[in-house]
């Protein structure tokens, strides 16, 4: 899957979510701000964004790949 | 993979995407990412991945917050199976299951059933649209699926993915079953329920199926050798025909801790540089994972394999004694 639509999804997850990614092979880039937008807080540590989910109580998208 | 709860992050390990949306008291709302021998993109497109994302947030809306008992966390990189092998490395979601597996059988508790994970829709007799996974397409006559009255144009309730509908068949046993699919019919407002019985081994993979997971690498007996697929130019050099099933053996696995195939091979007379066409009853193998797929699952242990390969414009064999386990 490329990063392409990984960024279509990220833009579509400003309503809200949570995101935490974790990657089995070489790490992506960081996000440029063009990527994102203040209702997402991108992580690359689950275990960071899993207590964030919990704190604020938002959804959690996790993706592996 | 490395750190991380697999009784909390459960999905295919075989996958290469997977995503998950989870509330926060740990409930997995929607899966994305499945995948079958159609290949590793079938299920993935921008329409079906917004559907998925808007039904995570319905569900999380929707979702009544529970406080379940969880169970104890199980990291891979503390399975004894894995820890012996363990280098350090990135660990890969495909080195799960391997792992589990060789566990399970190392405690005498495995059965080939367990490798029925996540079964295609295609295993209830289902086809999905790609974009709007919930929406049946397809319904293969004769199948559970038609027998619970399914219809193409149905539109299955509270799943989103097909992925969700990997996910509940994946829960099912592996013996007769039966499974309950809610619906809505086009043109009526009414939710139906559809009892879809299941039936012996209805989860069992074809080798075609299962050809795609990097799990089945572990799996005995194996071959002990592979290779590249000739094409249409290599078959045409061969004077094979163009939709002829072929692979030229590049390597034997006579090294590591797999080396017995790869030596009884060897024995049997299994050479560098041979053409390989099957084996004499089967050639109709769709890719060389096919192949390998077909070896470990159809196989037996101590049988005999009579490997057909191609010599001076004709088909020859070997008979290749398959160890023991």
């Amino acid at each position: 899957m490329n990063a392409a639509l990984l960024t279509t999804g990220l833009a579509l997850v400003g309503l809200g979510l949570t995101w935490g990614q974790v990657q089995a092979t070489d790490p992506a880039p960081e996000p440029t701000t063009s990527q994102t937008s203040p209702a997402v807080h991108w992580r690359t540590d689950l275990g960071a964004a899993i207590e964030e989910a919990t704190r604020t109580r938002r959804p959690l998208l996790a993706v592996f790949r | 993979m490395r750190g991380i709860d697999l009784h909390q992050w459960t999905f295919d390990w075989d996958l290469t995407f997977s995503a998950l949306a989870v509330h926060p008291d740990g409930t997995v709302l929607h899966r994305y990412g499945g995948r079958d021998e159609r290949g590793p993109d079938h299920w993935l497109t921008q329409a079906s991945f917004q559907r998925f994302l808007a039904a995570g947030l319905s569900a999380y809306a929707a979702h009544a917050p529970t406080q379940g008992k969880p169970l104890a966390p199980l990291v891979l990189e503390s399975v004894p199976a894995f820890a012996e092998r363990d280098r350090g490395a990135c660990i890969h979601c495909h080195s799960v299951l391997p792992a589990l597996r060789l566990e399970a059988q190392g405690r005498g508790d495995w059965s080939a059933d367990s490798l029925w994970v996540y079964p295609p829709p295609s295993k209830i007799g289902l086809d999905l649209d790609r974009d709007h996974q919930a929406l049946i397409v397809a319904v293969a006559p004769g199948s559970p699926a038609d027998k619970a009255g399914l219809q193409p144009g149905d539109l299955l309730e509270g799943l989103a993915t097909a992925t969700d509908l990997m996910a509940k068949l994946h829960d099912l046993p592996a013996g007769p079953s039966t499974l309950e699919l809610s619906y809505r019919r086009p043109g009526q407002e009414s939710i139906r329920n559809a009892k879809l019985a299941l039936p012996k081994d209805w989860k069992a993979y074809t080798p075609a199926e299962f050809a795609w997971r990097p799990s089945k690498w572990g799996l005995s007996p194996a071959p002990g050798f592979g290779g590249p697929v000739l094409d249409a130019s290599q078959l045409r050099e061969q004077a094979l025909p163009v939709d002829t099933f072929a692979f030229r053996v590049q390597y034997l696995v006579t090294w590591g801790e797999n080396q017995r195939w790869g030596q009884a091979a060897a024995r049997a007379g299994i050479r560098d540089g041979m053409v390989i066409l099957g084996t004499e009853t089967k050639r109709d193998f769709q890719s060389i994972d096919h192949f390998h797929a077909w070896w470990r699952l159809e196989v037996e242990p101590g049988s005999v394999v009579r490997v057909a390969f191609w010599k001076d414009g004709e088909v020859d064999f070997i008979d290749m004694n398959v160890l023991p386990e």
